[in-house]
């Protein structure tokens, strides 16, 4: 595998996240100088993540596996910028589609229509590029019927498949996946599917968590094994995979 | 460095005016007039405080009628109020875009203050008309320093932006903000003469009042510039200049240095 510098696209070095986990959250000045004066600001620290480092190379298809909690979906807030970690440093090359959560960007009292333009700006698309791109969307998602109803009026599917559509259709250099393969109707998702193989195909680097290790074996080349917050196993996908089943 | 956040300003440019158009259209959707209720409005309230006042208070607050002193003092200082508040709960409103994909977050306290400004241009035009009204009917005359106004709204822009910077990060940490920021406004529109004469401090030794009130000086020069044909001197520039540098500078820096925690808290 290569790992010369200029083909890595994503690095993490020595990564530590930690959380306040005090109980409540301090909303108010008031219950702020309570505490401050009762000395009782110091919060239990929670370290989601700690000394991680790995690195992606360009068009790595890169899954991580763990149970719940173990620090995959702060590891993947980490790389696309969302959240800055405690300690450690982060670099990442080129440009990120995050399907973390998705329909994020959208206003539900819009219309599908005012919301592709939206969530466009929002990814950091101009405007000329969503104009040019607007077709393309609306074919893919299959909605254009539906296209001047306020998205309120959607089914969750619906708003699914225009969020998919607008975040995949300009190609990103990185392409952040956090389980939602499972959008709309099975014609959909094999759509879904086909898209992200084009990406791959195309060179677009693709990191995915899942809790199917089906996917992740058929799907990537390199595994991350999260536990605790710590690196238990990285490498390629079979011997990662097999240890992770076996564990 | 500075090159970096110039880069990503600019690549979020389009969703500065996303956000905007957003902003007007869900603000009058479904309504008969629309984008007109942005001029109506302030003339309505012009009229009720106009004919208030008229009852209330025999003399006039200075030469010019008191309609068109009330209208060009309270369209600067409405923006204000309305950009700061609304500016004020950006981050918190967002909160859901800010958790799932990277912005910029500045880009939201900023949209609610260009949204407020393109709507002051609107009810400018309600303010445009009655000075139009004064004009015809001889009470006052037009010069040609109203070309200047953009100076002041130029100064009342970046201040606000600053304080709205300001008001927006630490209300993610201390909600109390945003109950208390009412009455603020409230105080703070009662200190700049909106209604009254500035002699008015002046006669009770409240002028401190006014000189430690930046909204004074801009919506003074305002209407200097739109009303009585005087350029303010330099010295009043320079000072406001001075004002919002410092005020958009400790809210750039305020903001810059609490950000990053900003997901922890909404």
């Amino acid at each position: 595998m290569n790992t010369s510098d200029e083909k890595m696209i994503v690095s993490l070095d020595n990564v530590s996240m930690h959380f306040n986990m005090s109980g409540e959250k301090l909303d108010s000045l008031k219950e702020y100088f309570i505490k401050l004066l009762k000395r009782q600001l110091f919060f239990k620290k929670y370290v989601a993540l700690e000394n991680i480092s790995f690195k992606i190379c360009k068009g790595d298809v890169f899954g991580i596996v763990g149970l719940n909690g173990s620090g995959k979906s702060t590891t993947l807030k980490i790389i696309s910028g969302i959240l800055k970690p405690t300690k450690g440093k982060v670099s990442v090359q080129g440009t990120i589609a995050p399907l973390i959560e998705l329909g994020a960007g959208f206003d539900l009292e819009l219309t599908a229509r005012e919301n592709i333009y939206l969530n466009g700006a929002v990814l950091g698309h101009s405007k000329k590029i969503m104009r040019e791109k607007f077709d393309d969307i609306v074919e893919f998602s299959e909605m254009q019927n539906f296209l001047d109803v306020p998205m309120k009026n959607y089914s969750s599917g619906m708003v699914a498949r225009i969020a998919f559509s607008v975040a995949t259709m300009v190609r990103p250099e990185i392409l952040i996946v956090d389980e939602i393969l499972a959008v709309g109707d099975f014609q959909f998702q094999e759509k879904c599917n086909k898209r992200i193989e084009e990406m791959m195909e195309g060179g677009t680097t693709i990191i995915l968590v899942s809790h199917s290790i089906e996917q992740i074996e058929a799907l990537c080349n390199k595994v991350m094994w999260l536990e605790k917050g710590k690196i238990r196993m990285i490498g390629g996908v079979d011997e990662v995979c097999s240890a992770y089943k076996n564990s | 460095m500075l090159k970096a956040y110039w880069r990503d300003f600019v690549r979020f440019i389009p969703l500065l005016i996303e956000l905007t158009a957003r902003d007007f259209k869900l603000k009058y959707r479904r309504s008969f007039l629309g984008i007109v209720w942005s001029m109506l409005n302030p003339l309505l309230i012009m009229i009720v405080i106009t004919s208030m006042f008229s009852i209330l208070l025999k003399s006039p607050p200075s030469d010019m009628p008191f309609a068109v002193y009330y209208i060009t003092g309270s369209t600067l200082f409405s923006f204000f109020s309305e950009a700061t508040s609304s500016s004020m709960t950006s981050v918190i409103m967002n909160a859901s875009l800010i958790k799932k994909v990277y912005i910029p977050k500045y880009i939201f306290a900023l949209e609610k203050c260009a949204f407020s400004f393109i709507n002051m241009l609107l009810s400018s035009i309600a303010m445009l008309m009655v000075v139009a009204f004064y004009v015809i009917q001889g009470n006052i005359c037009p010069h040609i320093t109203m070309f200047l106004i953009f100076i002041p709204l130029f100064f009342t822009f970046i201040f606000t932006v600053g304080i709205g910077l300001i008001l927006s990060a630490l209300t993610v940490f201390f909600r109390d903000i945003m109950h208390i920021w009412n009455v603020i406004t409230t105080i703070w529109m009662y200190a700049t003469p909106i209604m009254y004469p500035v002699e008015l401090l002046r006669n009770h030794g409240l002028e401190w009042v006014i000189k430690l009130n930046p909204m004074f000086y801009f919506v003074d020069d305002f209407r200097n510039l739109m009303i009585n044909g005087i350029v303010p001197d330099m010295s009043h520039f320079l000072l406001s200049f001075i004002i919002c540098s410092v005020v958009l500078s400790g809210g750039l820096l305020l903001f810059k240095k609490v950000q990053d925690r900003f997901i922890l808290h909404i």
